[in-house]
């Protein structure tokens, strides 16, 4: 096996400080061997080396037609943060390979974290139609369009990652709140029972629980949201559902309450704020793999 | 951890949103960052494998949990059954117990590590959780090995019933027995920690470690909020809050974890290094020194006006306990709180390395401006800061650690909440612990020893001053006041009270003056701390040889001369010794 096999071979069966070392070593011998370089370079991103960007920056002077040698600096340089020198280089990739997803998804994400919005979608959604199911830039689009109040389109690509990703809570509870905002309450009942049937944490499923009554309440439907907020009642260890009872109770004239029922306004809000907390539980789900930020 | 068949993952992202300020951060980069944002440094959740991997040494880890996985003792059902649950989530996670412990290494120091991963129903503790951290406390005692258990979670597992309220005991009661072996336990507390967790094991380590942000309490806030009707201030239940609050030690940034918890370990292995060797062990590892002898002689001294002292005692430029620290002490680790109701800043105290040895610093703190003096409560401590003092007081005689205490307050805080918290009571307190712990305890009175709020942190077998300090029952301006019915008498009263070096030598309330530069110590506070460390460094090197019992027994003999009328010195008239 020749030095650069070992180092591929490393690569690829994860182990990045060998890659590199290994690399590095027949690099002594080869100073511009394209290869050699690559490899060294994209393990020592993986493990933090400072000369990581160098040895990609290298690749592309050797060889400036080579699109992967460009998105392999761009993702070098966009792991130490330097944001605007990333783009730089993913625009290169775009040049030389317009459909590359990783350059279009970094640029999609640049563009955005310099209030471009609208060419962030635009970067976003060529990134996601180039790929099946939930990519990453499937799922950044539905919140990006979040952030836009452009539900339709968000509820798009909600829809897809959740297709994709079955098991998933956050894309799941992404397709059934954002159904309820746009008013599609048969898809929003589905999917916030969907979300309960997937929630493995009680206190998690009471949200599922409070975004099925947000459904019956908009379809005015008391008794059901009634029995839902009954049974949200009995896992609800934080107390937000007596609230909730008491309205739905008022609204079919049972109960027996001293004080004035919570008026439907404030009912609305604190169903709202239920899934708001619901999606912030969730928020840090999203990973790669066990282990990935393992330092 | 125990794994399970192929882990059904959540989507995989490559660009992960920050929950704190909604930026999108691409992975890699947050794994640069150990998973804290880098655009607000919120700190990301971790599973408890990216823990260990970020903590331990590559490799280290052995994990000992493959057979732990939770057991339906109730046949349990809410919505779903339990098994049902417990499926769901070692899918999702990949572990089957969602616990972990073995042993590993941090930079090559040994440590029983134990963890709950919070992706596994919340964290919540049932029996497989309480088994991960009962075994690793056990191998920790068997194995005298220092003990660190990260936590993460909602509280206990409901759908375990009692069984799963009992692990609150079985944890609790493996921790008394490494409590009562003196084997070190760390507890980092990640975010969430909460009920059945946090009022066990998490919080009843030596040390109590978390990180900025992180959520730590018994009941959740929304539970609270409904209770008492009312709105929680913003930081409610947040690591900085308990912090402030006294309830952790340290609120460290996740890029200095690893490096605390090995600088813990290795000033833990210098205090086993000594422990339950003869004296004679202990003493080599002090360091050499190149200050003056401390004075024990009062005609050696330079002989001042004692109003002359009083007031360079007080000089703002004069160095303070934290400055010395830095001068005297090759290495400081400071513990923050009480436990109870606040971290009083007066106090500030923590583990020390003197050359190789090992020693408690506790000392009044006061600062040199005026933010800071504000900060200090200009070194006057409220009974929380006595509290923590004596809670470190124990930390120390657990393990064996000598104690030094530098004393510079000009007393205790007299405030309407520190007698609400029982100022009295705390002090009183700290003296009688100081008096009978079985460590060797050497205090040196560095600027102001003001009364009862000096002598909380200096009933000890060695006290010492230096040589612009004054030690006294009662200010010269409240003595002036009340005796000599003139506030402007204070000279006069600082003079009477005979609180200085060489009177309170001839007292036999001092046993040595550690001299400073002709001015003060502010001209040259290398100087003074070079001659404040060779002072306790001599000090130390005459007790560490005496057993506990000798010590007590000297220690009590030499409070118990004071005012007996075979023994106590007395001075002539003022004319005759000034």
């Amino acid at each position: 096996m020749t030095a650069l096999e070992e180092a591929r071979a490393r690569f690829e069966a994860g182990e990045y400080r060998e890659a590199r070392d290994a690399a590095v070593a027949e690099l002594a011998a080869r100073p511009e061997d394209v290869e050699l370089l690559r490899l060294a370079g994209k393990a020592g991103v993986e493990v933090g080396a400072e000369d990581a960007v160098e040895q990609l920056r290298k690749v592309t002077e050797l060889r400036p037609d080579d699109a992967a040698g460009w998105s392999d600096l761009g993702d070098a340089l966009a792991t130490e943060g330097r944001d605007e020198e990333a783009a730089e280089a993913f625009r290169k990739t775009l040049e030389l390979k317009p459909d590359d997803e990783l350059a279009l998804t970094h640029l999609g994400h640049a563009a955005h974290a310099s209030g471009k919005e609208g060419d962030a979608v635009a970067y976003l959604s060529q990134a996601a139609e180039g790929t099946a199911g939930a990519s990453t830039a499937a799922i950044s689009l539905v919140d990006m369009y979040r952030t836009l109040g452009q539900y339709d389109e968000a509820l798009a690509a909600a829809r897809k990652v959740a297709d994709a990703e079955p098991g998933d809570v956050a894309a799941a509870l992404d397709v059934a709140d954002l159904s309820l905002t746009v008013g599609e309450l048969d898809e929003a009942a589905k999917a916030f029972q969907r979300v309960r049937d997937i929630e493995d944490l009680p206190d998690h499923e009471v949200h599922a629980l409070h975004g099925m009554i947000a459904v019956e309440v908009q379809r005015e439907n008391w008794r059901r949201a009634l029995d839902l907020a009954n049974e949200a009642l009995a896992l609800d260890r934080h107390g937000r559902t007596s609230d909730v009872c008491a309205f739905l109770e008022a609204q079919l004239g049972e109960g027996e309450r001293e004080e004035a029922p919570p008026r439907r306004e404030e009912i609305d809000a604190a169903l709202s704020t239920s899934q708001t907390d619901h999606r912030r539980l969730h928020g840090e789900d999203r990973r790669l793999e066990v282990g990935d930020l393992g330092g | 951890m125990a794994e399970v068949a192929t882990p059904s993952r959540a989507v995989s992202a490559e660009w992960r949103r920050c929950p704190s300020c909604e930026a999108f951060v691409y992975h890699k980069r947050l794994k640069r960052t150990l998973g804290v944002c880098p655009e607000c440094s919120h700190h990301f959740r971790l599973r408890l494998s990216e823990r260990l991997a970020q903590l331990l040494d590559p490799g280290s880890y052995e994990d000992r949990s493959d057979e732990l996985a939770p057991v339906d003792a109730l046949s349990f059902a809410d919505s779903k059954p339990y098994p049902e649950r417990i499926s769901q989530a070692q899918r999702k996670t990949g572990s089957t117990s969602g616990a972990s412990y073995g042993a590993g290494t941090i930079d090559g120091h040994e440590i029983v590590v134990a963890g709950i991963d919070f992706d596994f129903v919340g964290g919540s503790m049932g029996g497989a959780a309480g088994e991960a951290i009962t075994r690793a406390a056990e191998l920790a005692l068997d194995s005298r090995t220092p003990l660190l258990v990260i936590s993460a979670s909602g509280g206990a597992r409901m759908q375990e019933g009692c069984v799963s309220l009992m692990q609150m005991a079985k944890t609790s009661q493996a921790i008394g027995r490494l409590n009562e072996e003196g084997v070190l336990y760390i507890s980092l507390l990640t975010d969430p920690t909460y009920g059945g967790v946090s009022a066990s094991f998490a919080t009843l380590g030596d040390i109590l470690i978390s990180e900025p942000g992180a959520h730590i309490g018994f009941a959740g806030p929304s539970v609270i909020e409904q209770t008492i009707r009312q709105t929680l201030p913003d930081g409610f239940q947040t690591a900085g809050f308990l912090l402030e609050h006294g309830m952790l030690d340290l609120v460290e940034p996740r890029e200095n974890l690893r490096r605390m918890i090995r600088n813990l370990l290795e000033l833990h292995e210098r205090i086993e290094a000594v422990r339950g060797s003869p004296g004679e062990t202990a003493r080599e590892k002090l360091p050499e020194t190149s200050g003056e002898p401390p004075v024990s002689d009062p005609d050696a001294l330079v002989q001042r006006d004692p109003w002359e002292v009083v007031q360079r005692a007080r000089l703002i430029d004069r160095p303070r306990t934290l400055d010395y620290i830095g001068m005297v002490f090759d290495e400081f680790q400071e513990l923050q709180g009480d436990r109870t109701f606040k971290e009083d800043a007066a106090i500030v105290a923590g583990l020390a390395r003197l050359g190789e040895l090992t020693v408690m610093l506790i000392g009044h703190q006061k600062g040199h401006t005026t933010s800071e003096l504000m900060e200090r409560n200009f070194g006057m401590p409220e009974p929380d800061g006595y509290r923590k003092g004596m809670r470190i007081m124990r930390y120390a005689a657990k393990f064996g650690v000598p104690i030094v205490t530098l004393v510079d307050t000009p007393g205790a805080y007299p405030g309407l909440g520190a007698e609400e918290r029982g100022q009295s009571n705390a002090i009183a307190e700290s003296i009688m612990l100081m008096s009978r712990l079985p460590v060797p305890v050497v205090t040196v009175v560095t600027g102001e020893g003001g009364s009862g709020g000096a002598l909380a942190l200096a009933a000890a077998d060695r006290v010492l001053m230096m040589e612009n300090s004054y030690y006294s029952v009662i200010s010269p301006e409240g003595c002036a006041t009340i005796l000599f019915k003139d506030a402007a008498a204070a000279p006069r009263a600082a003079a009477a009270l005979r609180i200085t070096g060489p009177d309170l030598l001839r007292l036999r309330v001092m046993d040595a003056v550690v001299t400073e530069p002709e001015a003060g110590a502010q001209e040259d506070p290398v100087a003074a701390a070079a001659n404040l460390k060779t002072a306790i460094v001599a000090s130390l090197h005459e007790l560490l040889p005496l057993a506990a019992d000798e010590l007590l027994a000297k220690r009590y003999d030499r409070f118990r001369m004071f005012g007996a009328p075979d023994r106590q010195p007395v001075l002539p008239p003022i004319q005759e010794s000034t």
